[in-house]
């Protein structure tokens, strides 16, 4: 959404009149509410909070920073570094694998497939498995980084293949060139904005898989400097920590953002939450086999990977395997009520929050587009917020929730509500002047207006955003139970995890992963009928 | 003779001269303990040993066992990995990727009951360092004061307090329970009335801030659990015994200097680790303490990370009502016992 600048700008779709408080540049007013909110937050931390080894006031972090600072940019440097080479892997593999499915177009289906599960596999129990494959040193946390990446930046990439204009495309064609030619010459310069929006929300997933990975292990960084801070009462450093990895994080995201308009500044930054679905073929036979295909092709990588590794049966668990320890052996039953029972304390918790983020995204969006004064004071700051990775953000949320069930809720709201926001508004602002002046020369109400143009136009971006929010809010949620609330299906696999049951990880991770999925493709199937009957034209 | 080997291992590892400083510092305690290995005749050979948490005081006998050339007279090339809570020194064990790990003997415990070929060959932890810490001003003394008051633990923690309960006749359900993990701040700010945790961690932090504590040791309750426990493969104990005495002895003579001088062992550990930022005098105190958990009459009598038959028929019974099956041949000490044939010290 680094569009946002520009179409609040120059916004087309804004009712006329409104607030004195529009005439305000966008810039003093952000910084009026940065400053609001900063002194909002050292009032409330030195008298509400005072002493609480809680919140920990802005002049304290400013200090305290100063005084440790080698500390501290040693380790950020390092993690940074780490979270650099994932992002790096991770993306040139996304990248070629996009290109793999345009080029080779029967190839799509798999690769979409297992790099939506591998999206979908829980962090936190597949850490340990990698480590056990790298063993000691840095490659667990650069390989976390980089899985991080790949999904996001594929479906990005090849949305912008794909956005290439037809008629370059005919013209290359009617030269007698073939494919490749057309991908050289057309398809990879079509890409650009679409990849560079893929990649703005690939920066903070990177920093967020390389401080993950860093418990499994290392020597620093700033995921092990929390925890020892954590244990140590050392708020002030816990906040620190927090406030520079907030700023590393939004200066990715907007450093790259500008980088893609200064490589493509003829076309405006779009976002991976436009992308359509792909059209399902047509006729029972075509999509059994385009469902089943992928599946199989999932788990052919399974057994890939445990053969490719050579991991020790004691850890490797197969398919055969997990069914067993789901539905033959003895202790089966009890096994599927451990998981099933964990299972559903997280779907209801993920869910409430899922529809709250939704929800609430799309209201904030229609107040932002009606009172734009509060759209420019307040959009920089949730453009800054959706890059915070939720590792720095749980704390902050116990702090306000407590560690009950409504923290999972919570956590998984602020996750789907930043993204979710930014592409709902962004739609918005797109609604086609034409509507508008037709609703102005009807003399029609603001309530008139958000029903027939801002709510149509704003379905497609919601669609879009809500899919990509299933795997990512089960993996905030897991993290949540995790480190806060102990419920659910991420306390099992934490749980199975430190008292080496591998059968009870791997079954988790099993189930967790087939939910994800079919998670995504009920949501996606959903979209893709709702886009059919709306607008024929924009689904492909 | 130690600072012989020293400047040795110096030429052979290319040690920076600011490690080379560090070293010659704590050259003095090496030369009170009286070590009389032979200098290292072959190349060293090198292994992983896999710490069960990250860097700090707690493995300070290991620093200094490197740092006072203990692993080098014994032939080894000893990489210390740091663990961490996602990861787990037995899945590094049992996958060859470490010769040696430190565990636990209810989580190796479960690894073995599942089949994995694991043995314990020592156990630096007797007393289990699990606790019940409180603010002194509303303590917890025996488990039955928790009837009725919160609890903030980890929630893999939960067999581990219903055991308890059970050896004390507590019902487990009066217990309020709070997801709370490495942190003591629920504690301090009255969100809970007690915490499970660490008697060297969590207590030593709110100490070292001036909040007064007290603590209630599991294992003056009945919670018999082995803890930091040395573990290896069978596969390793049949085909590389020798590289597994080997580190056994670095790491005795190690802790036998940390013992001997617990103030230079904090000092060495925060001086290896400075991206840790560890404070000196919380790093100071845990290491005083780590000495109590550490060395008992047993290891007095037999020397550091030997047990007792009766802890093993002790432990046995408690892990069984954890959970975990296993029998006494999970436990060998013919390591231990070839070692310390001379006597209980090095």
């Amino acid at each position: 959404m680094s569009a946002t600048a520009e179409t609040a700008a120059t916004a087309p779709a804004r009712p006329a009149g409104g607030s004195r408080l529009d005439r305000v540049p966008p810039r003093v007013l952000s910084s009026a509410v940065g400053i609001a909110v900063l002194l909002l937050w050292e009032l409330l931390a030195r008298t509400v909070y005072a002493g609480s080894y809680r919140l920990s006031p802005p002049t304290a972090v400013v200090v305290e920073f100063f005084e440790f600072r080698g500390l501290y940019l040693r380790n950020l440097w390092h993690s940074t570094k780490t979270a650099a080479w994932g992002f790096l892997w991770g993306n040139l593999a996304a990248m070629a694998l996009a290109v793999a499915s345009t080029l080779v177009p029967w190839l799509r289906r798999s690769i979409g497939a297992v790099v939506l599960t591998v999206f979908c596999l829980p962090f936190i129990a597949i850490a340990p498995i990698l480590r056990l494959i790298t063993g000691p040193g840095n490659a667990t946390p650069i390989a976390l980084s980089a899985l991080a990446v790949v999904f996001t930046t594929y479906v990005a990439a090849l949305l912008g293949f794909d956005l290439a204009p037809g008629s370059a495309l005919d013209v290359v064609r009617s030269y007698g060139r073939g494919r490749l030619t057309a991908f050289r010459s057309v398809r990879v310069r079509a890409s650009v904005p679409a990849l560079f929006a893929g990649l703005q929300i690939a920066a903070p997933a990177a920093f967020l898989g390389a401080v993950v990975g860093e418990f499994t292990g290392a020597h620093r960084g700033l995921g092990i400097l929390t925890v020892r801070a954590l244990g140590a009462l050392q708020t002030d450093r816990i906040w620190v920590i927090a406030v520079m990895a907030t700023i590393v994080a939004t200066g990715g995201y907007l450093a790259i953002g500008a980088l893609g308009r200064y490589l493509c500044p003829w076309s405006p930054a779009l976002d991976v939450g436009a992308v359509p679905v792909p059209h399902a073929e047509p006729g029972l036979l075509n999509r059994l086999a385009g469902l089943l295909a992928p599946i199989a092709v999932v788990f052919v990588f399974w057994y890939a990977f445990l053969w490719v590794f050579g991991i020790e049966p004691f850890f490797a668990k197969t398919p055969v395997d997990v069914w067993a320890e789901l539905f033959s052996v003895s202790e089966a039953p009890e096994t599927r009520s451990i998981i099933f029972g964990a299972l559903g304390t997280t779907l209801w918790t993920t869910s409430l929050g899922y529809v709250v983020g939704l929800v609430g995204a799309l209201a904030s969006a229609l107040v932002f587009i009606l009172v734009p004064w509060l759209e420019r004071a307040l959009m920089p700051i949730a453009v800054a917020l959706r890059s915070i990775p939720i590792i720095v953000t749980t704390p902050v949320i116990i702090l306000f929730v407590g560690r009950g069930l409504l923290t999972t809720t919570a956590i998984v709201a602020v996750m789907s509500f930043f993204p979710t926001l930014v592409n709902c508004y962004t739609a918005m602002t797109r609604t086609p002047e034409g509507i508008l002046d037709v609703l102005r020369s009807y003399d029609a109400t603001s309530t008139a207006n958000v029903r027939n143009a801002y709510l149509p136009t704003s379905v497609p971006a919601l669609l879009a955003s809500a899919r990509i929010a299933v795997p990512t809010s089960l993996l905030g949620a897991t993290v949540a139970e995790w480190l806060a609330t102990g419920d659910g299906i991420g306390a099992v696999m934490v749980t199975a995890f430190t008292r080496n049951d591998f059968k009870i990880l791997w079954v988790s991770v099993a189930v967790l992963t087939i939910v994800a999925v079919i998670g995504y493709w009920l949501v996606a199937a959903f979209e893709l009928r709702t886009l059919e009957r709306m607008a024929p034209g924009i689904s492909r | 003779m130690t600072a012989n080997q020293f400047s040795r291992r110096t030429f052979l590892g290319g040690t920076a001269a600011g490690a080379g400083l560090l070293l010659g510092g704590s050259s003095l305690i090496t030369a009170c303990s009286g070590s009389t290995e032979p200098p290292p005749a072959a190349p060293l050979t090198p292994v992983n040993f896999h710490l069960s948490w990250f860097d700090s005081v707690q493995f300070g006998g290991s620093y200094l066992a490197d740092a006072n050339g203990h692993y080098a007279g014994q032939g080894l090339d000893v990489t210390l990995v740091p663990g961490g809570p996602g990861v787990s020194p037995d899945t590094s064990v049992i996958a060859g990727q470490s010769i040696m790990g430190i565990s636990a003997a209810n989580f190796a415990g479960q690894a073995k009951a599942d089949g994995a070929p694991i043995k314990i060959v020592g156990v630096a932890m007797q007393r289990n360092p699990f606790v019940i810490a409180s603010l002194t001003s509303n303590p917890i003394n025996e488990p039955k004061d928790l009837e009725g008051r919160r609890l903030g633990m980890a929630f893999n923690n939960q067999l581990d307090l219903e055991l308890l309960s059970s050896l004390n006749g507590v019902d487990v359900n009066a217990i309020e329970v709070i997801q709370a993990d490495y942190d003591p701040a629920p504690l301090v700010n009255g969100e809970v009335d007690s915490l499970l945790c660490w008697l060297v961690d969590l207590p030593v932090a709110m100490t070292v801030a001036g909040i007064d504590n007290t603590t209630m040791l599991f294992a003056d309750f009945g919670y018999a659990v082995h803890s930091q426990t040395y573990i290896v493969t069978e596969d390793t104990l049949a085909n590389r015994r020798d590289d597994v005495l080997a580190l056994l002895r670095g790491e005795i003579l190690g802790w036998q200097d940390h013992k001997a001088d617990p103030d230079t062992s904090a000092q060495v550990t925060v001086d290896r680790f400075p991206d840790a930022g560890m404070d000196l005098e919380t790093e100071t105190v845990k290491a005083h303490e780590f000495v109590k958990l550490m060395f008992s009459d047993v290891t007095d009598a037999s020397g550091f990370l030997w047990w007792t038959d009766q802890s093993v028929a002790d432990n046995i019974r408690v892990l069984k009502a954890l959970g975990v099956n296993v029998t006494e041949d999970f436990w060998d000490r013919s390591l231990l016992e070839e070692i310390y044939a001379g006597g209980p010290v090095l």
